[in-house]
Parts: C-alpha cells; structure tokens; sequence
C-alpha cells in the first residue's frame, strides 16, 4: 500500500475527528484481562450476582473459544488481548446536562456536533467516551409515554426485571469469541424499552467516542419495542488516530413483539486503527419488522453481519448496507436472514466500494428453515471497484430447506465506468467531482434511508475519503 | 465579436483510431460562429468515433489539430474541452443512477461558468428549459438518463445545451429514434440555441431532422472521410439517392468541385 | 429399490508404500510414475481430512465419499494380483450396451480401451497412463497431488489410468467416450491433453456400481493454446454409489473449454469441477444439470480461476430436486490481480419438486483488480402454480406438466451440449423425470 495515500487519509481525518483528549480518567484499569478484571469491572458497577456470574461464565467461553477462521486471519491475529484496556471510567458520575459535562470530553461533543444535533431533531441522547455512558438525556415528552431510554448501567439498575428477561436470549455469550470477550466485560451501551402501541416518531441516538490508545470499548445494546411499537435508534462512532491498535467489540441485541418496527441505524466511522468486531442480532416476532440501516466507512478491520431471526408469522427483515474500504481497511461486512417461520420476508442490499487497496467483502447468510412456507427473500450486493489493486469477495450463503419459497440472490462486481466518466466530464465536471458524483449516486439508495442531517454528513465522509482519488 | 475570418472550431487532418484499427482518416472542417453544419453518412461510416473524439473520449487515440475559437484543444481532457465551450449531444446517454438530474446539472453549469450557480438561478433557469422542451418538472429529481425511455434522454441532452449554452455543440443522431412531436421539440431546441455567436454540427443518418434545422453546409461522411461537402440541396439529393451513387470516385471529384459552393455558403456566413 | 444409508468410514483409509509400489510395477508403469505416486501419498500422509466449516466441506461429510483402508486394500491387491478384476467384467458388459454405431468409443478399464478407425487414422493416441516417461510433463498441470486429500488419495493409489492425446490440428468430428464403471473401490484418473488448435469433444461416463462402491476419480485436460474441448460428465452411477470426482480444466492462450455435466446417480455425489484460465484469449463454460430424488446427496463445486487477462467464465448451473433429495452448489470465480479485462458470470438456479427435497448455494466472488466484469446470481423455488395451472388448462396432467417445466428449466443446458450426445442425455434426463413425478 502506498504510505502516502494512508497518511493523507488519516490527515484528513485527523483535522475532522482524530484529535485525542489529554487523558484525566477516574479509574484507567491496567491492561489485559482475566477473571480478577471481570470481578473488578462488576464489582465497580455494583451488579448483581447473576450479572456477575453470566460475566465470569463468559469470560471462560471467551478462553475456551477459538478465534474465527474464516476471515481475515491475518488482521484477526494481530490482536494483541494482552495489550488492550478493558475498562475506563472517565468521570466519576453522568450527567443529563451538557454544563455538567467535564470540559475537554464536553469539547470532544461538541467538536462532533452531538449537543447541537440533540437540540434540532433528536428525542434522546447518550453519549458513550471510553467504557461509560457520560453524557445522557432523554426528551420529557418521550419519557411520558413510558419509553425508557438509558446507558445499558443504569437499565440494569432500574429495570432489573426487564433487563433479565431479555439478557443474552438474542445472543448467548457463547456465540462467538467476541460476543463472549463482550459478555465479560461489558460496559455502557444503551437499553429502550418502548411500551405496546407507542410510536416514536424521532430518532434516539446514541454516540460512541474512543479517546484512548490500546482501549477496548465493549458496549452492550438491549432494545425491546413491546407489541405495536415503534422506534429509530442510532448510532455513531469515532476514535483518535494511533499508531496502535485498538478494539470495539459490541454485542447489540434487538427484540421486536409483535407488530413492532425496529430500525437501527449504524455510521460507524472509527479510525483506520480501530478492529471493528461486533455482533448485532434480532428477533423478529408476527408481524414485527426489523431493519438495520448500517454504514461501514472506517476501522481497519470490521466483522459485522447484522442479523434477523423471522420468528413469527409475517415478520420482516431488511438490511441496507453499505461499506467503503480504502487501502490499509478490509471491511467484512454482511447479513443473516433467518426465516424461521411461515410468510416471512427479507430484503438484503449490499452496497461496497473499494478504493486504492481497500478489501470489502459481502458474507451472507440466508436460511429457510423446514416447514416455513410462503417465504421471500431477496439479495442484492453490488459492488464498485476503484483502482488495479483493489479487492471485492462476495461470501453469500443460502440453504434452503423448504419447497415453497421464493430465493432470490444477485450480485455485480464492477469497475467505475469510464462511460459514466466521460459523459459528466463531457459536461465540464472534472474527474475527481465526477467520480465522487458516480460513487455518490452509488451509495444513494443507502444514502436516502437516512435522516436528513445524517445523509449530508455521510456524504461529506465519502467526499473526504474519495477526495485525490487516484483511478 | 469574433474574429470573422477565423473558424469557430476547425479540425485538421483529424485521424482517429481505437486498439490500432484506424477509423477516422484524415478529417477536415470549418465551422463559423452563426452556422449550422450538418455531417451525413452512412451506419458505420465512423461518425460517431468522430463526434466522441472531438469531444476527447479517452479510448481514442487522435492524431491531427482539433480548433476551438483558434485554440488547439486535441491535448485537453473531456471536461476542459467542455468548460471552453463545447458540447457533445450523445447518441446513447449513459445512466448515471443515484445521481439527480437536478443535481447533476447544477454541477455542470457551474462548472461551464467557473463559479457556482445559486440554486434559486439555477432552478429558475432549469425549469424555463424544461418548459421550452415540454418536459415535465418531476425530471429534476430523476436520476440522470436511468430507466429514461430514447425520447427522454435525447429532450434530456438537448436541455444540457440549452443551459450550458455552448459555443460549439456537436449532436450525434439526436435525431434518430423519435417521433415526430418529439424531434419538433429536440429541433425546435436545437434553434433556440443557435445564435450568431456559436455554430453546431448535427451529425445524423437522415435527412429528416433538416427539414426542422436548416443546415448552411452540408458534408457527407464515408469510410472514415469526407467525401463530399456542399449546400442543403446535397441533403435532398442523399435523402433521394441514398448513399451508394457516392462511391469513392466520383467524390473525390465532386470534393473538388463543390469547394466553391463551401466558399460561397462560407462568405455567405461571415457576410 | 431400497433407500440406502449414507455409510461413512471411520476415519481417512492407510495407504502404504509397499501398497503403491506393487501396484505401479504391476500396472507396468514407466518408474517416474512411481515417484510421482510416493510424492502424492506422503503429502496424502500428511493432509488432514477436509475441515467440515469451510464452505466447500460444510455440507457433506468427506468420510462419506472415502473407501474403508480394508476395501482400499483388497481392491488395491487385486489390482496389482491382476485378478479377480470385477470391473473387467462390468466394462464388458458396458462396452455390449453400447450402440454398434457409436463413434470413436474408448473404454477402460478392462478389456483394453479402443479407437475407430477415423480417430485412429487422424492420429488419436492412448495408452494406459505414465507407460511412458511423456506423461511425467502433463501429469499433475491441471489436478496437482497437493490440491487436496482426494486428489492426494488418487495420486497415489490410482488403480485404472489412462492418457488421451489428440494432435495440433486435428478436429474429431465425433465424440471419444470414455466409460468408467464404479466397482467396489475405483480409482480412475484420465490424462487428456488436446493439441494446439485441435477441436475434440470427451464424453467422460461415470455409471454402473453398487451399494458399497466407492469412486474417487480425476480428470486433467490440458487444453492447448487454440484447441477447443467439449467435455460432457454424464454421472449415472447406481443408486447406492458414493463418490468424488475432481475434474479441472487447463486452458491456454485463445483456447475454449465447454464443459456439460449432467448427474443423475449415486447416493452421496460430489464433483469439483473447474476451469483455470491461464492464458489471455482462453474461454470457459460449466453449465450444469442436476436431477436427484429420494434421498440423493449432490455436492457440486465449480471453479473458475482467471489467472490470465482477456479471459471469459461462463456458468450455468441447473438443479431440480425431488423426493428427500438434497442439493449443494458452490461456486467460486476468483480473478487475480494480473487478470484484467476478464469476464465472469455465473448462474445457479434451483428448482424445488418436493415438500423434502432442499437445496444450498453458495456463490462466491474474488475479484482482486477492477478491470473486470463480474456477476452472478442464484434462486431457489418451487415450480410455479401459475404454469401448472395454465398447462393444466391446457389439457396437460401435473406428471406431464411437471416434466414440461423441468425441460424448460434445464433446457439452456440441454442446448448447449453438442449434438452427438443429445439424445444420450435426453433419454437419461426421461427416465429420470419418470421416476421423479412418480415420486412427488
């Protein structure tokens, strides 16, 4: 890879977000981890026993298990689990008001636009910096209709009942290595609950900042949409540029009754030395839609495959993704669509760009289970290629175990067009605007799903990272 | 004004050739502000090769001088040679999905004029085009030439024109697959742009569209020349014999005898 | 007749040196072949069984496909006693049932493969594989013993082998049959090399067997700067069969490798058929028809390897399942980085006759530059209720309507497969829907 074309990018996003905060940390754990970090980090938040067990059970899966081998093995192995802080405590208490905030890590906020966005168009926020929530609020109208909005902590603490009803029953610790090193060692994250027949008709958000160098950040996500509901949660991501790897393990679990619409949607822009290992999963039950909107545009390595389980009659899946890998970055990213019901649907659309020496690859799965008739499924992963040494694999699977179904996959692999090329640049648009403009248009079908305020921001993203774009 | 003697655009001894098969041999032409030209000939005389070339297609490799308002321009990129003032009509526009018509334009006239156009100009200035081409508001929020039937696209290019406002706009058959309410609108936009400051060159199979864009000089292409140039008459006379009497003998001969009436369609230009 | 169990072995069979070396000397083989053999087995020797979460391995069991080391050894043996050769007698049997027409039949093994006069005259040559020390270049240039366990199995221990040469120029207006017969353990590998700008058509035809039998067998085609090869893969195994083919194709500089398979047979199937496309110019097809029903198990996996530019892929897998039968396509196109200017499509459709029967794809893509244009897709259905009905309407019974369908359904397949074998096909693919739309 060139070292130039790197450091121009980190540059750039160095300027935009790389910058680190002097650390002031309350409490900083040493590196490494083992069943005394495990106690120290539950012990610290005052859990309960069964939390406390479920951590130290998973944190012997986590030893027990072997590393994923059907990826990158080379980026996966270059994990260093000795090397990384598994927990940080910034401030010694969250605040609901942004004054209260200590004033470098309110900065950091503010740098990101996250209190001024709070005020123009969302109905709650968290704000995640290291492992803890500092930053939380919910709107006093969005309260009332009973929906609760809180860091992952506190929804343990106040809504013990629920929390344990829910906990790990959409992904068991033993899932995975990463969603076992999460289950150990988890800390903020956000918990909904969304009472039956509430629509919530703006988004929550969620911001997720890692400020140190060697951190692993290991948030939790719970969100339960009771019978009828509805909710929007999103969430965005950022880190320092380090020489030094660090490491964002998430376990996000979503639970749709019936009837209720879940959509999350992910701009995970996290620094080309971040590992972006995350595993995020849905039950959808009759008649319940589940959509995860999910943009994939920095890290080193990402592994993410947002997942439905169709679990009751007429249940919907969708996941909209898109991922831009430029030259040092291997986004692996994909979907699991588990029809495991009759008359359930699903819709995958797969959108990557891989640019200089960047790596995407689409991993899919789609299974329909015996008995589950009148299922249809739709897959589309496209695929643009910029550059003699970029790299696209397209991964799908589908097994399918049922007659009467409908099972439809299709997937492209191209260059950018020097027809497409040709006919803007006839028209006076030079060839880096034009490019932009073609990947842009690309990405439009994604880009649309998105809140306004969203969509202009990814787009200046994309324009960052095509920006000096060599052929 | 112009400098009255000089040519618009001109191309001398234009060769053009792709993955080495020559398929341009040796063009010439004078174009003047204020006139419109017309190149016939038949389907895979290399018209379009020529048309692409002379906007700067990458695939071709061109030899010879290629001349807009005086200066050579064979050496710049597409956009440049856009942003100087000239405009290729294509033939089969290419989609461009995602991308908006609206937004798509506003780009490049804002890069024809070199600043950016305010959005309130820009769409008091689209929605007259669309109004002088009878094409419907909703296009704006298109995506460009995507899923547009041949009629749209071509009302589409002929928009471009119009807003771009070029000096040299180059059309390739944007006459061919419409009917004849649309080709009124297509021609009827082709005169609306044409001024006594800038010149055009229909490159088309028929005669059809010269019945709405009366051509000053008519020039018709075989084989990868110009075989033979004259006034509107030669127009009828193809339309009438078709192209096969024009075989490589008797246009020679006839390239030389009709440089007068060149001469005279061209004083008749700067008069 | 009875459904029979999947029957796997315990573990990979032993092969040992004293094994292979009898059976090389008393093939009477040339002695580099039976260096050749050793190397496979130690890499045989050093290869574990196939990992069953990799995608190639994730739906069928290699166990399954694997002769037990007692089988392996009496057939081995016998081989190299020169007696009591089962498969003798089977080829003989073959070599009856076919038409007294048929065109430049080859056979093997058993009583000694054959040309026609018109092969032979254009200079057609076989001979029993490695007999000379000519094979020492060819062997290995498609299907490498270290390309994996099987082909590392059969590396070492093939038991009937036999090299195809058609000289530069030649065109072979018909087609050369090979007929492999399944006995208790075969394994057969085939040499063919095709000239440059030679034109040959290989029907390769793997039938006969029984329950216990056990086939692992490999083809090598090494195609020719120029040549064209049409190879046709006709499975029509006995039911109870369990077996792995590995077919590659190598193809050079402008030369063109179609290839047809049609599998029908068997009760555990796997083939590993590919195309590596290693010379600008060079072209490949794979189309494919599966047709299974009760408890059939196919695997089929195709490859295309551009590792040249200028290079064209082609794929079009057709699969229609019945019964309990199940069904397994993956497919990988991989273009390398020094491959630009290549073209690559693929296509797997399945069609679903059975409340039982199921069906797994798995199209894969690796497209390492961007000079390229690649796609693929794949569907899994049942038969549409819509077209019985309008066929219904139109007088036709469901048997007749289903067997309609299912023509139309392979028939991009069937067209394409040169005309000499067509009616071989046709009847096969018959018989076949027969048993199926008795079985729905």
């Amino acid at each position: 890879m060139k070292s130039d074309q790197i450091d121009n990018l980190n540059a750039e996003y160095q300027q935009k977000y790389g910058f680190a905060d002097p650390e002031d940390y309350v409490h900083k754990a040493p590196k490494g981890v083992n069943h005394e970090v495990v106690e120290m980090i539950s012990r610290y938040k005052q859990e309960p026993d069964w939390m406390r067990e479920f951590r130290h059970q998973a944190f012997d899966v986590f030893e027990r298990k072997p590393m994923p081998r059907w990826g990158n093995n080379e980026l996966l192995d270059s994990i260093d689990f000795d090397d990384i802080h598994y927990y940080i405590r910034p401030t010694d208490r969250q605040a609901t008001d942004w004054e209260d905030v200590p004033d470098n890590i309110k900065q950091t906020f503010e740098k990101l636009g996250i209190p001024e966005a709070e005020q123009k168009f969302l109905a709650g926020v968290t704000a995640q910096y290291e492992s803890e929530v500092v930053y939380h609020s919910i709107r006093e109208d969005i309260e009332q209709l009973g929906v609760i909005f809180t860091d992952m902590d506190s929804g343990l603490r106040e809504h013990p009942e629920i929390v344990r009803k829910y906990w790990g029953t959409v992904i068991p610790p033993d899932d995975n290595k990463f969603a076992a090193l999460n289950s150990a060692v988890w800390s903020g994250g956000s918990f909904i609950y969304v009472p039956p027949h509430t629509k919530v008709e703006i988004p929550l958000q969620a911001y997720f900042r890692i400020n140190a160098e060697n951190m692993g950040q290991f948030e939790r996500t719970l969100i339960i949409c009771d019978e009828g509901s509805e909710v929007h949660y999103i969430e965005g991501c950022t880190a320092p540029v380090y020489s030094t790897n660090s490491l964002h393990s998430a376990v996000v679990e979503l639970i749709a009754l019936e009837g209720a619409h879940i959509r999350y949607t992910t701009i995970q822009n996290w620094s080309n030395n971040i590992f972006n290992l995350v595993t995020k999963r849905a039950h959808a039950h009759r008649d319940a839609v589940i959509e995860w909107v999910d943009g994939n545009i920095g890290s080193k390595l990402t592994m993410k495959y947002p997942a439905v389980y169709l679990l009751g009659e007429r249940a919907h899946g969708e996941v909209l993704s898109i991922a831009y890998a430029g030259s040092g970055q291997h986004q692996d990213a994909g979907a699991k669509m588990i029809h495991a019901a009759p008359n359930t649907t699903s819709r995958i659309v797969s959108k990557s760009i891989s640019k200089g020496e960047g790596r995407t690859s689409y991993r899919g799965l789609v299974k329909i289970t015996k008995g589950s008739t009148g299922c249809k499924t739709n897959v589309e992963c496209d695929a643009l290629l910029i550059g003699s040494r970029s790299r696209s694999d397209t991964f799908p699977t589908m097994e399918i175990a049922e007659k009467d179904v409908r099972v439809e996959h299709e997937a492209r692999v191209s260059k950018l067009a020097d027809e497409q090329l040709f006919y803007l640049q006839s028209r006076g648009i030079d060839p880096d605007q034009a490019r932009l403009m073609i990947v842009n248009g690309f990405i439009e079908p994604f880009v649309r799903e998105l809140p306004m305020e969203y969509a202009v921001e990814l787009n200046r993203l994309i324009e960052l990272e095509m920006e000096g774009s060599v052929g | 004004m112009t400098d009255q003697r000089r040519p618009l655009f001109a191309c001398r001894n234009l060769r053009v050739a792709i993955e080495d098969k020559q398929i341009v041999k040796g063009a010439d032409l004078e174009i003047y502000a204020g006139q419109k030209h017309a190149l016939m000939g038949p389907n895979g005389s290399g018209k379009s090769t020529l048309a692409a070339a002379l906007m700067g297609h990458p695939a071709y490799q061109v030899e010879g001088e290629i001349l807009l308002e005086g200066k050579p321009i064979q050496e710049l990129p597409a956009h440049e040679r856009a942003r100087l003032g000239m405009f290729l009509g294509f033939q089969y526009p290419v989609a461009v999905p995602g991308v908006s018509v609206a937004n798509f334009l506003r780009a490049a006239v804002s890069a024809r004029r070199g600043e950016a156009v305010p959005i309130k100009e820009f769409r008091r200035e689209l929605f007259a085009g669309f109004e002088a081409l009878r094409i419907d508001r909703s296009f704006a929020g298109r995506y460009l030439n995507d899923g547009f039937s041949g009629g749209e696209k071509k009302r589409l290019e002929i928009l471009q024109m119009l807003l771009l406002k070029p000096s040299f706009a180059l059309l390739d058959e944007t006459d061919s697959g419409l009917d004849i309410d649309a080709l009124k609108v297509v021609s009827e936009g082709v005169n609306l742009a044409a001024g006594p400051h800038n010149a055009t060159l229909l490159v088309t199979h028929y005669q059809r569209i010269l019945d709405y864009v009366k051509p000053d000089v008519v020039h018709v292409f075989m084989d990868g020349r110009i075989v033979r140039s004259g006034g509107p008459e030669l127009a009828v006379e193809l339309e009438a014999r078709g192209y096969d009497w024009l075989d490589e003998a008797t246009a020679i001969e006839a390239n030389e005898t009709d440089t007068a009436a060149v001469a005279a369609a061209d004083t008749a230009a700067k008069g | 007749m009875a459904e029979s169990a999947v029957l796997s072995v315990a573990s990979k069979p032993t092969v040992s040196t004293e094994m292979v070396t009898a059976l090389s000397r008393t093939l009477g083989e040339h002695p580099g072949a039976l260096a050749w053999r050793l190397r496979a087995l130690a890499r045989y020797d050093a290869l574990t069984l196939p990992n069953r979460t990799e995608q190639r391995w994730r739906y069928t069991d290699p166990l399954a496909l694997l002769p037990s080391a007692e089988a392996l050894l009496r057939k081995l043996t016998s081989a190299a006693s020169g007696s009591g050769n089962e498969t003798a007698q089977q080829a003989a049997a073959e070599w009856k049932r076919l038409r007294d027409d048929e065109p430049a039949v080859l056979l093997m093994p058993g009583d000694g493969p054959r040309l026609n006069a018109a092969a032979e005259a254009a200079g057609v040559a076989i001979a029993p594989l490695w007999q000379t020390d000519a094979d020492e270049e060819l062997i290995g240039r498609a299907v490498p013993a270290a390309a994996g366990l099987f082909a590392a199995l059969n590396g070492a221990a093939w038991n009937a082998g036999m090299t195809v040469r058609i000289p530069a120029g030649v065109e072979l207006d018909q087609p050369l049959r090979i007929v492999l017969p399944a006995a208790a353990v075969s394994l057969p590998r085939l040499l063919i090399e095709v000239g440059p700008q030679a034109i040959a058509t290989v029907i390769e035809e793997h039938c006969g067997g029984a329950a216990e039998s056990r086939v692992v067998s490999v083809t090598e085609l090494l195609i020719r700067p120029g040549a064209r090869l049409h190879h046709v893969l006709v499975q029509r195994w006995q039911d109870g069969v369990h077996g792995h083919m590995t077919v590659r194709g190598r193809i050079e500089r402008d030369a063109h490798f179609s290839s047809a398979t049609a599998a029908f047979g068997g009760r555990v199937s796997k083939l590993d058929l590919g195309g590596i496309l290693a010379g600008a110019g060079a072209h490949s097809e794979l189309r494919g028809v599966v047709l299974g029903d009760r408890r059939q198990h196919f695997d089929h996996h195709t490859l295309h390897h551009h590792l040249s530019g200028n290079t064209r892929s082609d794929i079009d897998f057709k699969v229609a399942m019945a019964g309990r039968s199940r069904s397994t396509y993956t497919g990988l196109i991989r273009i390398e980085p020094d491959a630009p200017q290549s073209e690559a499509y693929q296509e797997n459709r399945n069609l679903l006759l059975s409340a039982g029967s199921r069906a797994d794809s798995i199209p894969e893509l690796e497209i390492l530059t961007d000079e390229v244009s690649c796609s693929h897709g794949a569907t899994v259905a049942p038969i549409d209720p819509e077209q019985l009905f309008y066929l219904g309407s139109r007088g036709l019974g469901t048997d007749e309507a289903i067997q309609l369908i299912v023509r139309g359904f392979i028939a991009s397949v069937m067209d394409r497969l040169p005309e000499t074998v067509q009616t071989t096909v046709a009847e096969l693919v018959s018989a076949r829907l027969v048993r199926v739309t008795g079985g729905i």
